[in-house]
């Protein structure tokens, strides 16, 4: 089966130190507990590293949370967007809690304080403003000011933009997860295995 | 609310696991749980890096240094004595 | 390689050697005296007061480990045998010599790997439990100065005797997590929580070092 794997710069997997061989099957130790670990697409969003491979597995497969455990993996291709494509996917992370923040604000009266958030272009200004309007009670405005903040951690900034749609409960939160999900697949042409 | 889902863990409550996760003593969800928190949390991602750094430089602590003469001599005596009872 | 397959080549490299032993092999013995004689030292140290009782001991414990060579079951390796030896000698030295219980010695049974007030209160409206602030990343290269690694080794004499006693065998020695349980009847799960809170405590200690002499 098809799925997808990060790893850190020279193909290293980020928990184990161990270094993947570039088309070579590697085996899990048959110990229990312990297997080839990788993504479902839907779990993309939750692993980031420097490296994203396509990669196939086979031997025993198990669904678990998170992620899919193999008895055996090896690496297909290199998907060329990631890294590069980094900043441009929290940034949209940012967009889109900004736009939580905005709905926010408006649905508590605040119409100034949402208009004064939406119109913001320059990044710098907008954490600012966000700053100052999570001190004023804002916890999504809060939110926002930590998703620019940390905009240069995919990982991080994806998890900031979650827990902003959180606010609003689990199927919003759910929502934000999927968009980051289809984000991905949009722009780095990740198909469904 | 301080965590997006209620299995997120909190940093308080990761650094607490990283003996466990380094002694591979963490059942799959655990350690599952204890990875992802690490791929959202640079800080705690610094503290474990710290952790193993830190476990490096001790084994360099290791003493090699044989005993002096005379202990070895005395050890000797007792070796050759032990033998002949 | 994984712990319990490193143990199981030490378990029957160490037949071999108990063998040479008993069959009155000087070599051998000097070769394990050599070995193992200046780590034995350091563990007692931990023990008792001085330089010259951790000598004592770990003399005494090699006349024990020759007088008891012959009963060595093998049921664990030589080397927890051996230490587990010197722990017990040492302690009964340490009682006779009326070493004073340290006040550290005394800790609350929830101790803590990282202080509460390090993190985010319970008040924070979004990151409740998260690092207030980032730890600072330890430059690599300098955890190998002297200087450092004389802090490292310092930190580890100051803690209580338990920790002490597990991060020395298990970070320095190199022990595996079973012989350790082994030399000091200790559960699996005491054992861990000995070496948690102790590389804990080493870790503020170096972290403090690096935070004191920032420029």
């Amino acid at each position: 089966m098809i799925a997808w794997k990060f790893l850190a710069p020279g193909r290293i997997a980020p928990f184990t130190g161990v270094q993947w061989s570039a088309s070579e099957w590697l085996e899990a130790r048959s110990l229990p507990g312990t297997g080839i670990h990788a993504c479902a697409l839907e779990d993309v969003p939750y692993w980031f590293d420097e490296e994203l491979w396509r990669v196939e597995l086979s031997g025993s497969i198990s669904r678990e949370e998170r992620q899919i455990v193999a008895g055996r993996g090896r690496l297909l291709a290199r998907v060329e967007g990631w890294p590069s494509a980094a900043a441009e996917f929290t940034r949209a992370c940012v967009e889109r809690t900004r736009s939580r923040a905005v709905d926010a604000l408006q649905a508590a009266g605040r119409i100034e304080d949402a208009d004064a958030l939406r119109e913001e272009r320059n990044l710098d200004r907008l954490q600012k403003a966000a700053a100052a309007l999570a001190e004023d009670g804002s916890v999504v405005s809060g939110y926002l000011f930590d998703a620019i903040r940390r905009r240069q951690c995919p990982g991080l900034c994806a998890y900031v933009a979650a827990n902003a749609a959180a606010v609003g409960g689990l199927r919003a939160h759910d929502r934000e997860r999927a968009a980051q999900v289809a984000w991905l697949f949009d722009r780095l042409g990740l198909e469904k295995a | 609310m301080s965590r997006a889902l209620p299995e997120d863990l909190d940093c308080i409550v990761a650094v607490e696991q990283v003996t466990d996760y380094i002694e591979g003593a963490m059942p799959l969800q655990a350690r599952t749980r204890f990875e992802q928190h690490l791929c959202y949390c640079p800080a705690c991602m610094i503290y474990l890096r710290q952790i193993k750094a830190q476990i490096g430089v001790s084994a360099l602590l290791a003493e090699h240094k044989p005993p002096p003469e005379e202990v070895t001599r005395k050890l000797l005596q007792f070796f050759r004595a032990s033998r002949r009872g | 390689m994984p712990a319990p397959e490193r143990e199981a080549i030490e378990v029957a490299q160490d037949s071999a050697l108990v063998e040479a032993l008993r069959a009155g092999d000087e070599r051998a013995f000097l070769d394990l005296v050599g070995r193992l004689h200046g780590g034995l030292v350091r563990f007692a140290l931990g023990f008792v007061r001085t330089q010259t009782a951790a000598e004592d001991v770990v003399q005494d414990a090699w006349a024990a480990v020759l007088q008891g060579i012959d009963r060595f079951e093998g049921r664990c390796t030589l080397r927890s045998w051996i230490l587990g030896i010197v722990a017990n000698l040492a302690r009964t030295r340490a009682v006779g010599d009326r070493r004073s219980v340290p006040l550290s010695a005394l800790q609350p049974d929830d101790e803590r790997a990282v202080e509460a007030s390090e993190f985010l209160p319970d008040t924070h409206s979004r990151w409740a439990g998260h690092w207030a602030r980032w730890p600072e990343p330890w430059p690599d290269q300098c955890l190998l100065s002297r200087e450092t690694m004389q802090h490292v080794r310092e930190a580890i004499d100051r803690l209580p005797q338990g920790q002490r006693a597990v991060i020395q065998l298990r970070d320095v020695e190199g022990c595996t997590a079973e012989e350790v349980c082994e030399a000091l009847g200790l559960s699996e799960v005491n054992q861990r929580v000995l070496l948690h809170r102790a590389r804990s405590r080493v870790r503020k200690e170096i972290a403090r070092h690096f935070q004191g002499s920032k420029p």
